[in-house]
């Protein structure tokens, strides 16, 4: 009897409900269920097409990066935070930024008030980078500014000049500039006021000038992470980080770049959500179509270049605020996921991150997840251990065909060019169109208990009263941070910053990169806010 | 006649996922929804478009902010564009020891996290018939 066959028997004698759901959706698969080829589709670990991993002994050889982000007050509060993370085991810590910082403004603009620390740490000068890296170690320890709005480029030349002003030579520097400028204007399109297309400029520059001057920096970290907090599937985020990823190559190519040698320096960011083996086969259906897009559609001929070199972040939506003490075992599963996923570097939530900034506390539980993951729990004793079943090798062709279906529409709109099909997305409405369906379909599958959600929805507390210590900002902090941008600004030539704004503007208008005069506009005192009131008088402002 | 109302996140955050599922679900309710989102408007600019745009109900979204105090600045800028009569409603992050200051300073009312979308386009709905009457 064939498969088919028994299979067929087997769904006879299923009881009713078992029945009804595979009908729906299958329960259960067969080797019948695997197309995959297994030299062609899924390989080897270090071999085209690098379903299984990029590297040929990947956790064996070291395991992942381990990594946490910081960022509240200022930058003193976000260094200690690093020491902390590095004292206590971790690998590399990332950045995130306040709101007037995201907005492109300084901490003393009128709408700042208030807001300058809280939900991130503010950025002005290229003192808070510098003060950011004092005593951290940047030859071991990899550093991930998160900034894709419109502060990025300015950040990204703070870093490199306070790097090399600290005695770290630009051709060895290592860190990573998140600069994914198409995630923003998808995810939150009214946010990001510049026109779409010099954002994309100004991620080509960053990777030309990457290539020439900061050849182990990352200059864009590609992701789809943004859309999938606001509600996009598993499927929506690896199309979007597809297409995004080949929007910035296909710039950077038109600008001259070398395929081959920055191809390698592009690398991923992507969520992990709740579903844990729709996770893991995302991950793998990730390097499948990213060695072929670099292959075959760039004519890659380096092989590092075809290698999707993927940081994992947890979805931050996925914890809820109620019960707090269960997005352990939230982040736990999802550590699992990123994990069986073979990513490259993860950064597993504190449980409190639904209700305040970190504290060192909750902090120290996340990386102890991942420490244990790695060394207690023997996933790591070999490779890509779920290869081969049939459930994900099925929905990692699931997925990738679903990631097809919406590149092909991009493809079509922009008509072979995937910057102008992101571009007309981004202008449609499409994109936030359909996140915002996505969202509203599970806040209502949620709302009418289809989608449970343990602790909000079901097995609720009804007299909870969460009493955890939770990290307030002090507010001085604000203040101290407006007062050290004042005495900057009084002991810098205001007439070069001017000549330096200029040539910014200038250059703007033009082709030529604009990361050099930008970082020479932050060496001679421009504030980051002064960057982007240039680049938004340059560049036109767009309002989704 | 629907309901028009106007749907804004005023100041400088960006998180705009709760507000965009609530324009949806107005939408999907019949109203017609005015949405500024995430737009890097002051709290004066949202109040002004209100205005103009002659909505019959204001709905601000809050979570970085501090509640109390943009929704006192809406409410004196609605009554000095003559449009006191016009409802404001708050929903995001507002703390409890707020409520009771808000719904004093005469916010129609106010959205928690909790509240379902049936709830808050139904009291949304019952807001505007009673501001027209």
């Amino acid at each position: 009897m064939s498969i088919k066959e028994q299979q067929q028997r087997w769904r006879r004698d299923l009881p009713e409900r078992s029945r009804k759901r595979d009908r729906g959706r299958p329960i259960l698969f067969t080797p019948d269920d695997v197309k995959a080829d297994y030299g062609k589709d899924l390989s080897f670990p270090g071999e085209y097409p690098y379903t299984r991993g990029i590297y040929p002994g990947m956790y064996a050889e070291q395991p992942w990066r381990m990594i946490q982000q910081a960022g509240y007050g200022t930058s003193d509060q976000t260094n200690d935070r690093f020491k902390f993370f590095i004292q206590e085991g971790a690998d590399s810590a990332s950045v995130t930024f306040d709101m007037p910082t995201v907005r492109g403004l300084d901490s003393d603009h009128p709408m700042a008030v208030g807001e300058v620390g809280q939900v991130g740490q503010p950025i002005d000068t290229l003192d808070d980078l510098r003060r950011l890296i004092d005593g951290v170690p940047l030859d071991k320890v990899h550093i991930a500014l998160l900034a894709s709005h419109q502060g990025a480029p300015a950040i990204f030349a703070m870093f490199v000049e306070a790097a090399v002003q600290a005695g770290y030579p630009a051709e060895v520097l290592r860190g990573t500039i998140q600069n994914e400028f198409l995630s923003f204007y998808q995810g939150l399109p009214r946010s990001t006021a510049y026109e779409p297309s010099c954002a994309v400029r100004l991620v080509a520059d960053t990777i030309a000038y990457c290539q020439e001057h900061v050849p182990a920096f990352i200059p864009v970290n590609v992701t789809a992470e943004i859309a999938r907090e606001l509600g996009a599937t598993a499927t929506q985020e690896l199309a979007l980080t597809m297409a995004n990823g080949m929007a910035y190559v296909e710039a950077a190519i038109a600008k001259g770049a070398d395929v081959d040698r920055f191809g390698p320096q592009i690398a991923f960011y992507m969520g992990v959500h709740n579903n844990f083996f729709e996770e893991v086969a995302k991950y793998r259906a990730a390097r499948r179509m990213w060695a072929r897009i670099m292959r075959e559609r760039f004519g890659a001929s380096n092989p590092k270049a075809w290698r999707y070199r993927v940081h994992a972040q947890e979805n931050a939506s996925t914890a809820t605020a109620q019960q707090p003490h269960n997005n352990i075992i939230r982040g736990t599963i999802q550590a699992m996921a990123a994990v069986m996923g073979g990513v490259q570097s993860l950064d597993v939530n504190p449980f409190d991150e639904a209700l305040a900034i970190p504290t060192e506390e909750s902090n120290r539980i996340a990386l102890r997840t991942q420490q244990i993951l790695a060394h207690e729990s023997g996933i790591t004793d070999v490779i890509d251990p779920m290869g081969g079943s049939y459930y994900l090798e099925w929905l990692t062709d699931q997925l990738e065909a679903g990631a097809e279906e919406i590149l092909q529409q991009l493809e079509a709109w922009g008509e072979g060019s995937m910057v102008a099909g992101v571009l007309h997305g981004i202008d449609s409405g499409y994109f936030e169109d359909s996140i915002t369906e996505e969202a509203h379909r599970h806040q209502v599958a949620v709302e009418e208990g289809e989608k449970i959600v343990v602790g909000v929805n079901k097995y609720v507390n009804e007299d909870e009263e969460t009493e955890l210590e939770l990290t307030v900002v002090d507010p001085e902090l604000e203040i101290l941070q407006k007062q050290r941008l004042t005495d900057w600004k009084v002991a810098r030539d205001d007439g070069l910053v001017e000549r330096e704004l200029a040539l910014v503007a200038s250059i703007a208008k033009g082709e030529d990169n604009l990361i050099p005069p930008i970082r020479a506009a932050v060496r001679a005192g421009a504030t980051l806010g002064e960057i982007c009131e240039v680049l938004r008088q340059s560049f036109g402002l767009w309002r989704g | 006649m629907p309901a028009r109302i106007l749907l804004a996140k005023p100041g400088l955050d960006v998180h705009d996922r709760g507000i965009r599922v609530i324009a949806r679900a107005c939408r999907e309710a019949g109203m017609e929804v005015v949405y500024l989102g995430a737009g890097l408007m002051s709290v004066a600019d949202c109040i002004a478009v209100a205005v103009e745009e002659d909505v019959d109900l204001v709905g601000l979204s809050i979570m970085t902010g501090d509640a109390a105090k943009i929704c006192a600045e809406a409410l004196a800028q609605l009554e000095s564009l003559d449009a006191a009569e016009v409802p404001l409603f708050v929903g995001g992050v507002v703390r409890k020891e707020h409520l009771a200051d808000l719904k004093e300073m005469g916010v129609a009312a106010v959205f928690t996290a909790g509240a379902s979308l049936a709830e808050i386009t139904g009291a949304i709905q019952e807001l505007a018939v009673a501001g027209k009457e």
